[in-house]
């Protein structure tokens, strides 16, 4: 067997000792007890040369990073307990600085953008396309996103009108509806491009958008509106940006839908293209009867069922009120308004439901706000007031089913 | 004096010094555990191990001469203090103790 060269274990001895007098500082900087960092290094160092000889230098060093690494946990944890209270301030201040940095690391590798390589369509998205509602000229919203989803502040999108009904389309994403119909506008960054299917659906006025009645406990629902385009004829396709005032009366769902929470008015503004509109929102609160409210229960809602010939006595409660009967169906439709006057029994008839007060109670009829509704402003003055509610008209079904609504005024 | 209790890389950090009486230093101490344990013990976490058993008073030490292969440091020879002796002679009663009226059930039966 041929001789090792007599130089390596030197050269192997030297190498170690110089990178050992720099982990020797590193390690000390920890502030370990100083002898078992002695200790240590001078066991690495014998165990190193022997892995060099025997394994080689890169294999050795590799083992020698390796141990030092599988150590520091039980160096730190020995700085903890034997240190001074400086060397353990000094810990915690790495412990802290490695922490922050490592985070600072991740987060910015995480958060890291890429080149663009999405094209997406921003605000007033459909299920296929662009729905744009306004009148005048309008900024295509186009987000530019990298591989991961991140978004990228890019300004140098490019947009043309392709093809489908003509409109103007301004190289910045500008673009007016003139008239209703669809257009394909092409968004171009660099190498990305994208085609979108626009919908020009401008709206010139919106109509009714009204009231919108709830009962706690109902499905969420949208609000019905009416948005009349530049033909005159409603608009079918709709992106509109909604807000409710008072979000714990009722909340909007995701899909713009309407969900009560408690009873209560709010309203929701409704900004579609250039128009704005507001609904107004009662929440009721369904109770069996009207006797017994507490003062605070201003919004309630009563189901009623009557039948041909039958009469209903409904006690009502004392104060300044709005009453208001619905029936479910309208197949026959209370037609016109009711109802009663002044003090003691004093019926108005109508046809095919006849509604009438009784007690100290003035009611004034209100105008039918639409089919098969009928609404009165009341004010009892006395406990014992009823309404009678009694069908008897000709035609239509044996029985009537609806709800009697009342919104209590505050008593000042 | 109350007899320390040992975990188990304690006890084996102490037989192994007890079975290599004046060659027991660091790096020897390490490769008797590997050898007999199977286990890749850090350097860091044997250190500790010692130092607490010096600090339980279980071991004791002293300094060789400088050593070149050591980068010009000195070994740290480790010995079996009186206590540690206790330790081990105690460790080892408790075990016999814990371990009586077991044995055959846990030899292998044969088919």
């Amino acid at each position: 067997m041929p001789p090792l060269p007599s130089r390596q274990p030197e050269i192997v001895t030297a190498a170690k000792t110089n990178s050992a007098l720099v982990t020797d500082r590193a390690l000390l900087a920890l502030g370990s007890d100083p002898a078992i960092i002695a200790d240590l290094l001078g066991d690495l160092s014998e165990e190193y040369a022997d892995r060099a000889t025997r394994d080689g230098i890169c294999a050795a060093r590799l083992w020698y990073v390796s141990e030092l690494v599988r150590s520091s946990p039980h160096l730190v944890w020995n700085a903890i307990r034997h240190g001074t209270p400086s060397a353990r301030a000094r810990l915690a201040a790495y412990i802290l600085a490695v922490g922050v940095s490592l985070s600072v690391l991740t987060i910015a590798w995480l958060t890291r953008n890429g080149p663009p390589a999405r094209l997406v369509a921003g605000a007033g998205i459909d299920s296929d396309g662009i729905v744009v509602n306004n009148l005048g000229p309008v900024p295509l919203s186009m987000r530019v996103l990298d591989a991961a989803g991140h978004r990228l502040k890019q300004t140098d999108v490019r947009y043309q009108w392709v093809s489908g009904v003509p409109i103007p389309v301004s190289t910045r994403g500008m673009i007016k509806c003139t008239r209703r119909g669809d257009a394909i506008v092409r968004a171009s960054l660099a190498a990305l491009t994208r085609d979108f299917l626009i919908h020009c659906q401008p709206v010139r006025k919106i109509r009714d958008a009204g009231w919108g009645n709830f009962v706690m406990g109902d499905a969420a629902r949208t609000l019905e509106l009416d948005a009349i385009g530049l033909d005159g004829q409603p608009v079918t396709r709709i992106a509109a940006r909604l807000r409710v005032f008072d979000s714990t009366i009722a909340t909007l769902d995701a899909s713009g839908r309407l969900r009560p929470l408690r009873p209560g008015y709010t309203s929701v503004d409704m900004e579609i293209g250039d128009r704005v509109a507001r609904a107004e929102v009662m929440v009721f609160e369904p109770v069996r009867t009207f006797e017994g409210l507490r003062p605070d229960q201003r919004l309630v809602v009563a189901p009623i069922r009557i039948t041909r010939g039958a009469s209903i006595c409904w006690p009502l409660p004392t104060g300044v009120f709005y009453l208001t009967f619905s029936a479910d169906s309208t197949e026959a439709p209370p037609t016109r308004g009711f109802v009663g006057l002044g003090s003691g029994s004093s019926p108005t008839v109508q046809s095919p439901i006849n509604m009438s007060v009784a007690g100290l109670i003035m009611c004034t009829p209100m105008p039918q706000p639409q089919p098969g509704v009928l609404g009165a402003w009341c004010r009892a003055r006395a406990p014992g007031a009823t309404l009678i509610l009694t069908y008897s008209g000709p035609g239509g079904p044996n029985e009537i089913v609806g709800s009697l609504a009342l919104e209590r005024q505050e008593q000042h | 004096m109350p007899i320390a209790t040992l975990g188990a890389l304690e006890l084996t950090t102490l037989l192994a010094v007890a079975r290599l009486k004046d060659e027991a230093y660091g790096l020897a101490i390490r490769r008797d555990l590997a050898a007999r344990t199977g286990r890749d013990y850090s350097v860091g976490a044997l250190y500790t191990t010692l130092q607490r058993l010096e600090d339980k008073g279980l071991l004791t030490s002293r300094h060789s001469e400088p050593l070149p292969v050591r980068g010009g440091r000195s070994r740290r020879h480790f010995t079996l203090t009186g206590a540690g002796a206790r330790a081990l002679r105690e460790a080892e009663r408790h075990a016999t103790s814990i371990w009586a009226g077991i044995g055959k059930p846990l030899r292998p039966r044969l088919a």
